[in-house]
């Protein structure tokens, strides 16, 4: 049997970057413990841009964790699985973090960032304050404040590309830009 | 009619796969402090006891000042301490000596931002102070 998958063009593929970070796999606590730990210890010498860069990680990927269509079972654990990146230029850092999405909920996904990216920082911390005050979704794990607060700590816009791979779902993916 | 006596809450900071801030509310002093980092499991469960306690401690009717030491905190938690600061105002509005303290890291703008959006959103008169 031929093996599908090159690593080297998937080396390849990320080498033109400068990443400090990428990990495809399934997403759990555990995982989101190691990476976000290491990512501090790498920007330690930007404190500032390093908890921001923190901060957004522990957001996206608790994102994952909660709501990605694919799962993998390991030993009758379902974990969800998505892909995590953390690239640098000179300028700044990016936090880029992509998984599936069942086709019904991305219009939703992709209004909210359009409708976060169409407004100004105290907008954003008046729409916080509302959407905290709320009691939770039927979805939601969280405070469903996750996006609006990624947007307010990186002082960017939100990234959004979706692809759609069937009639059940997309890959979604989001990328934010921290300053340095 | 005897009183059930208070007693003091106590949770040991742990940083692991999760963050448990460090809890000390002291029911004689009426001194209570959140510090650290806030990224839980389940965060309502943690936050439920939180209020428990407080709400027991305002039948004292007697002071309470809160001190926030949270140098990082994930949205969840954000609406725990949300809703911690919201009985506190209630015990302010119910004639509970009351005072906030919350304390952030000198260079950090985020903190002191949310910090605001707090005062704001509750209307308790929270000192911000830089460390």
């Amino acid at each position: 049997m031929t093996r599908k998958l090159s690593l080297f063009e998937y080396y390849s593929l990320i080498q033109h970057e400068n990443v400090i970070i990428s990990y495809k796999g399934p997403v759990t606590a555990v995982i989101m413990a190691e990476i976000s730990a290491d990512i501090r210890s790498k920007l330690a010498d930007n404190p500032k841009a390093g908890r921001k860069v923190f901060a957004v990680f522990m957001e996206l990927s608790q994102n994952i964790l909660y709501y990605s269509a694919e799962k993998v079972t390991f030993s009758n654990k379902k974990d969800s699985v998505g892909l995590l990146l953390v690239t640098e230029t000179e300028e700044e850092y990016i936090f880029s973090c992509g998984n599936l999405v069942e086709n019904v909920y991305v219009d939703e996904l992709v209004e909210s960032g359009e409708i976060i990216n169409s407004m100004d920082k105290d907008d954003l911390r008046k729409l916080k304050k509302e959407q905290r005050n709320k009691p939770q979704g039927s979805r939601s794990k969280g405070a469903g404040i996750g996006l609006i607060q990624v947007a307010l700590t990186s002082g960017n816009p939100l990234q959004m590309e979706v692809r759609q791979v069937d009639d059940q779902v997309s890959f979604f993916s989001l990328s934010v830009k921290i300053n340095k | 009619m005897a009183q059930e006596i208070l007693n003091n809450l106590e949770i040991e900071g742990e940083k692991g796969t999760f963050f448990t801030p460090s809890v000390n509310f002291n029911a004689e002093t009426g001194v209570c402090t959140l510090e650290g980092e806030s990224y839980l499991e389940d965060t309502w469960e943690f936050y439920d006891k939180l209020l428990s306690w407080l709400q027991e401690y305002s039948k004292t009717g007697n002071a309470l000042r809160f001190d926030f030491k949270l140098t990082y905190f994930n949205t969840s938690s954000s609406k725990g301490i949300l809703d911690l600061l919201k009985m506190i105002k209630k015990y302010e509005d119910e004639g509970g000596d009351v005072t906030v303290n919350w304390y952030h890291p000198e260079d950090d703008e985020d903190n002191v931002e949310e910090a605001e959006d707090f005062k704001d959103d509750t209307g308790l008169d929270i000192a911000i102070i830089p460390y």
